[in-house]
């Protein structure tokens, strides 16, 4: 008998930042095991430093710490940080990872990150990536996970001392690290980028001159977590600036010695948004200056924010590389020198900050990380993947996402990470239900009805709590107020000594309702009722009174106020607590099945994944074939074969049992809930009409080819899109061999006042097929008439060689824009060039419009409105969140893919698509879905079905019922509230903040007020 | 592939090329340097202007170089590269090139040692055209005449200073 090869049911993920994060949460909701390492002490990666994101500008902690919290959370998660691997061996299925920890001199299981070490070693340590001052015990962040401190033991000359500053003695300097080896399937490699380092670069000023600053930096100057507390500053001089430079491609596009060949892809969007935040800040104040080449701002909606920078804020551009950034001898001024078109001199300037914007690169770590994974790099250093599947390396098994897989930005990262979990779960074994390890939690004991018995627990934190108020005193207070039975002192409330006495207080004492007095519910919220839950307690009948962010710590200097704010806290918390009620969480059981609509390379990726997984997957596509735009593609710029590409995937799709292929399909009808939808479409010849009962849909619906009626497209036959060209130079090559001259004019029909936004792919278009053209014809002369080329990524390596090759390239704006006219020989094609300032005319044999994509709008809205969807201003469907969450639509259940998301390029839509089967494996690896308990909930003997609800909710979820009153499904709400407070009868409440715990609240805190 | 700058430097420091700087000891002409875009901005860096800078102190003595800002990696374009000086606009070169003489003239030297055909021909045009007061030499003609092997008739771009320095006569030489 032939020994079988284990396949193990692990996979390694490396790298904890967004990526990491964001693959280990999907594997281990889709019940897949999984070790997440991280070198650093903390995970978060990049995005952790961030102020804020573009395009929303929101402050990063806010969006990402739940998703940092939820991954020490899921129990299908092992986190090792300060851990690096040494070396791999074996191959898919069953890899064998030699790792190291390195010695954090810290007990994860005593520490409270109470901050007490932080506080009495502070501010010795200069650490990286500057202007960061930091204490020998390090805890970047606040919301760090794991909420716990780490020391760096070279730093500190007291040991003995910092040792005795830890309440909780968890500090321990004999900690020693460990080296261990751990088996796995497959590996996702998410270890990202580190930023180039402009210090050798001498006519920058950079390291010399302290004012100049790296994008990094500023951010955290911007920052409110940074060093000087979010006040925006002069290094040099701690005054406010007035004028500030950005200088882009600084280490990318080849420029500078050390820097990549490739485009960054996301510094132009960073400037953007760091201009953008410092003109919010200071208004007209502030002079803000981008210096840069071409603005790339290609991603979806990006060409939006801009032209918001430019004509809202009044961001000033100026095309143009300067030659350097100096300060003369004696002048507190940065003077950058640079020339521009309009004149033919050096034109020097007087800044009083200059931002670099510093692109991505390799690290030399991770290059070696590569060497021992055996993956294949190119020349840039980064991994070589499939040229349809950007996450698969050339290593089976090992898989990458991220920066580390091409320079990119947030949400880029998050659809790789999503990707590679999908094809990294697809190499491992279902992991073997263990034995629950934990015993289940006891039966709830009735509440309803019972007296209400409330328990009172005062975390001292500290020094956090009690080094500012009397935190005894606080427990007396609390044990006079009514119904309180048990009031008593803890010194970390979160500890698990004081959880254990918790729980035997509320057995004891036959408490049914519980109140912590200590910190944050955002943080321990889910501890407490945890803890509450397993002594037989509703987990909603806790109540947390943050006693030390809201008072202990925001008036530290004032005890007796924050003595006094604490007591109407609890006070508050206890009468809220007494009119709590248990609630149940909503569970819903899960359809199994998909459809997916759109039967493109999307679609059909998409398809075959959950498929493969067992799901049985109906694909509904519009036409009579399968396909979509890529059918029509022959090559990608890589020269990837579209054609063979998408007949395999064909195939593949029409032989797999368990997908379901309907073509001529025609969505009519639409309703459920997510895991149990309902939808009917007419299909085929006879428009039959059928239902589908599916529990995840999945929107691949695509775009259309662009085809505005503009400079002579469609009425002259020598003009064509680029669609249009890379088909005739596929099946009619001999045609290119007679032009002497070919004009390619770019953004037709996009960045103007119809389509305000870039089409993404038609600058790599043109320069794939100006590439075509010479590889037939080397004597044609090609000009690419340009507003800016965005080749991101590799794609600027391209853009380079189009320029070696003599395609010449000529800007227009948008002002000025070329003009074209029929001649006799051909097509006369006038334009200025902006180097000679002269008119030109060209003879063209050829002119190609660049003309992209557009949504589909007859039916993209159709299908908004019956799976009630929101929509772009453009036309294409909006996802849940632009930044963090671009997979997911924000109705519960629905996965865009493709270009229905946005104008993609074919492999970044096949890696969407393995993100939306990850995504939708993540809901259905379980049998049931839990809602959480808040929702509203209508009384129906008030209700007078007035539509007041109805119309304001804003998710169209409430709706009368046959029995005449508004009926709110649980599962659908989102618990926003925004019915509550505008049902005027007052007949709905949302559960977990019913109005008489706000009230209870309210007259709490007001009663002292009316004494 | 390296630069002759680089031989050069490897030359003298083996002894092979025994270049002295005598010469300028009491006469103290000064020399500042035009580094070549293609040579070093564009292709080997600051190694490279280094090399070119302790060839050229071989051979007039250290004391007397005066440096142009900026320089080395960061120095000036002549403003004749690219094919200008063959293109036709000649005030248009020229007008690029008037930040180069304005640096050199800046630095008050006697001469400006280039070691590239185009930046001599354009820093020597700049120079008459806007009435500067220094020479333009080729670092061949003052590695040579350091070396004492400058015959007579190869003194074209040499001001009368420099004119019966070291002269070599290879006819009586030899």
């Amino acid at each position: 008998m032939q020994k079988q090869q284990q396949v193990s049911d692990k996979v390694l993920v490396i790298g904890g930042g967004m990526g990491g994060i964001r693959a280990a949460l999907d594997l281990a909701e889709a019940e897949k095991k999984v070790i997440l390492v991280d070198r650093d002490y903390t995970i978060g990666g990049l995005m952790t430093q961030l102020d804020r994101t573009f395009p929303t500008n929101n402050c990063d902690l806010c969006t990402l710490s739940p998703n940092l919290s939820e991954g020490s959370r899921q129990e299908y998660i092992e986190l090792l940080t300060m851990t690096t691997v040494k070396g791999v061996k074996g191959g898919k299925g069953n890899f064998t990872v030699s790792m190291e920890t390195a010695p954090r001199y810290i007990n994860l299981d005593k520490c409270t990150a109470c901050g007490e070490c932080h506080k009495k070693f502070p501010q010795c340590v200069r650490f990286t990536p500057g202007l960061d001052h930091r204490a020998p015990t390090c805890m970047r962040y606040p919301q760090a996970t794991p909420q716990a401190f780490s020391i760096d033991l070279a730093k500190c000359d007291d040991v003995e001392g910092l040792m005795k500053s830890c309440p909780a003695g968890a500090i321990n300097p004999d900690d020693m690290g460990r080296k261990f080896e751990v088996t796995c399937g497959s590996i996702v490699l998410s270890p990202g980028g580190s930023l180039f380092d402009p210090s050798h670069l001498d006519y920058l000023g950079y390291g010399q001159q302290p004012d100049v600053v790296t994008s990094l930096q500023y951010e955290r100057i911007l920052s409110a977590s940074g060093p000087t507390m979010g006040q925006l500053v002069r290094p040099s001089n701690g005054q406010q600036p007035k004028k500030v430079a950005w200088i882009q491609c600084i280490g990318s596009r080849g420029l500078q010695k050390g820097a990549g060949a490739y485009c960054s892809s996301a510094c132009c969007m960073f400037a953007l948004k760091e201009a953008i935040v410092t003109k919010e800040r200071f208004h007209d104040d502030i002079e803000t200056t981008i210096f840069y080449m071409d603005m790339r701002t290609m991603g979806k909606d990006y060409e939006r924010y801009f032209l918001r920078a430019k004509n809202e804020f009044g961001v000033r551009f100026v095309r143009s590389r300067p030659h350097s950034i100096v300060r003369e001898g004696g002048a507190e001024n940065l003077s950058i020198t640079y020339s521009c078109d309009d004149k033919s001199a050096n034109i020097t300037e007087e800044f009083d900050m200059v931002v670099l914007s510093t692109g991505f690169r390799i690290s030399d770590e991770v290059r070696v990380l590569a060497g021992k994974l055996g993956i294949d790099l190119n020349s840039s250093s980064f991994p070589v993947t499939d040229p349809f599947n950007p996450v698969a390396t050339s290593v089976p098994g090992i898989y990458v996402a991220g920066v580390a897989q091409a320079p990119k930005d947030i949400p880029e990262t998050m659809v790789q990470a999503s990707a590679a979990a999908c094809m990294a779960a697809g190499d491992v074994a279902v992991p073997v239900k263990a034995e629950e390890d934990r015993e289940p939690p006891p039966p709830e004991f009735a509440t309803v009805g019972e007296e209400a018995r409330v328990g009172v627990f005062i975390c001292d934190c500290g020094e956090n709590i009690g080094g500012v108020v009397d935190a005894g005193a606080l427990a007396e207070f609390a044990s006079q107020l009514p119904q309180v039975v048990v009031s008593e002192l803890k010194g970390h409330g979160c500890s698990r000594q004081s959880m254990r006495e918790i729980q035997e207080s509320i057995r004891d004492n036959k408490l049914n309702r519980v109140v912590i007095g200590g910190c944050s519910p955002r943080t321990h919220e889910t501890k407490f009722q945890e803890t509450v839950r397993a002594a037989g307690l509703n987990k909603y009948l806790v109540e947390i009174a943050n006693i030390r962010d809201q008072a202990t710590w925001v008036h530290s200097n004032s005890p007796q106020d924050a003595t006094a704010k604490a007591k109407d806290l609890i006070r508050m918390a206890v009468g809220s607590v007494i009119r709590s009620q248990p609630l149940v969480d909503q569970s819903l059981p899960i359809n199994k099945d998909i459809l997916v609509v759109g039967g493109g390379v999307a679609g059909m990726n998409a398809a075959l994944q959950l498929a493969d997984q067992g799901h049985k997957v109906y694909l509904a596509e519009k036409t009579d074939k399968l396909g979509g735009l890529a059918a029509r593609i022959h090559s990608t710029i890589e020269k990837g074969d579209v054609q063979t590409y998408v007949k395999d995937l064909i195939a593949r799709t029409e032989a797999h049992e368990n997908i379901q292929i309907i073509t001529r399909a025609l969505i009519v009808d639409h309703s459920g809930m997510p895991g149990l939808f309902k939808t009917g479409m007419q299909t085929g010849k006879q428009m039959f009409y059928r239902q589908i009962e599916h529990g995840v849909t999945v929107i691949a619906t695509g775009a259309k080819p662009n085809r505005p009626p503009q400079y002579l497209l469609g009425e002259n036959a020598a003009v064509s899109t680029q669609l249009d060209l890379q088909a005739l130079l596929a099946e009619k090559p001999e045609t290119a061999k007679a032009w002497d001259n070919v004009v390619m004019i770019q953004c037709v029909g996009s960045r103007d006042d119809e389509n305000p936004n870039c089409s993404r792919i038609c600058c790599q278009s043109a320069i794939k097929n100006a590439l075509r053209i010479l590889a037939l014809n080397p004597e044609a002369r090609i000009f690419v008439l340009y507003r800016d080329m965005r080749t991101f990524g590799f794609h600027e390596e391209y853009y380079q060689k189009a320029r070696e090759l003599g395609v010449i390239f000529v800007r227009y704006s948008r002002e000025q824009p070329p003009r074209v006219q029929a001649g006799d020989g051909g097509i006369e094609v006038s334009f200025t060039d902006p180097v000679l300032g002269r008119e030109l005319t060209v003879a063209a044999d050829h002119l190609c419009l660049s003309t992209g994509m557009v949504a589909d709008e007859d039916g993209n809205s159709e299908l908004a409105m019956l799976f009630k969807l929101p929509r772009t201003a453009d036309g294409y469907f909006l996802e849940d969140h632009v930044k963090l969450r671009p997979i997911d639509l924000p109705v519960p259940g629905f996965f865009v893919a493709g270009t229905a998301h946005s104008p993609k390029l074919i492999n970044e839509s096949v890696a969407q698509a393995l993100a939306v089967a990850a995504r939708a494996r993540t809901m259905l690896a379980r049998d049931t879905i839990n809602l959480g308990a808040r929702s509203a909930k209508v009384d129906k003997n008030i209700c007078a079905a007035c539509l007041i609800c109805v119309r304001s909710c804003p998710f169209s979820i409430p709706f009368i019922n046959a029995e005449g009153y508004s009926e709110i499904d649980p599962a659908k709400c989102h618990g926003c509230g925004v019915c509550v407070s505008a049902c005027p009868a007052k007949a709905i409440q949302l559960m977990q903040f019913e109005d008489d715990r706000i009230l209870a609240k309210l007259e709490e805190l007001f009663e002292r007020t009316n004494a | 592939m390296a630069s002759i700058y680089s031989y050069y430097a490897k030359w003298i420091r083996e002894g092979r090329l025994k270049v002295n700087s005598d010469w300028n000891k009491e006469r103290k002409v000064k020399f500042t340097i035009q580094d070549p875009c293609q040579i070093v901005r564009k292709s080997f860096g600051d190694p490279v202007a280094d090399d070119l800078r302790f060839v050229i102190a071989s051979a007039v003595g250290e004391e007397n170089i005066i440096e142009m800002t900026p320089n080395k990696s960061n120095n000036f374009c002549c403003g004749g590269g690219g094919g200008f000086l063959q293109s036709g606009f000649p005030d248009e070169r020229r007008a690029y090139g008037k930040v180069k003489f304005d640096q050199i003239a800046a630095t008050g030297a006697d001469y400006c040692i280039t070691g590239c055909h185009n930046c001599h021909a354009q820093v020597h045009d700049i120079g008459h055209h806007f009435h500067g007061t220094y020479g333009t030499v080729h670092i061949w003609t003052i590695l040579c005449l350091a070396l004492g092997i400058l015959g007579p008739n190869e003194r074209t771009y040499l001001g009368d200073d420099l004119k019966d320095v070291n002269v070599f006569h290879p006819e009586t030489a030899l």
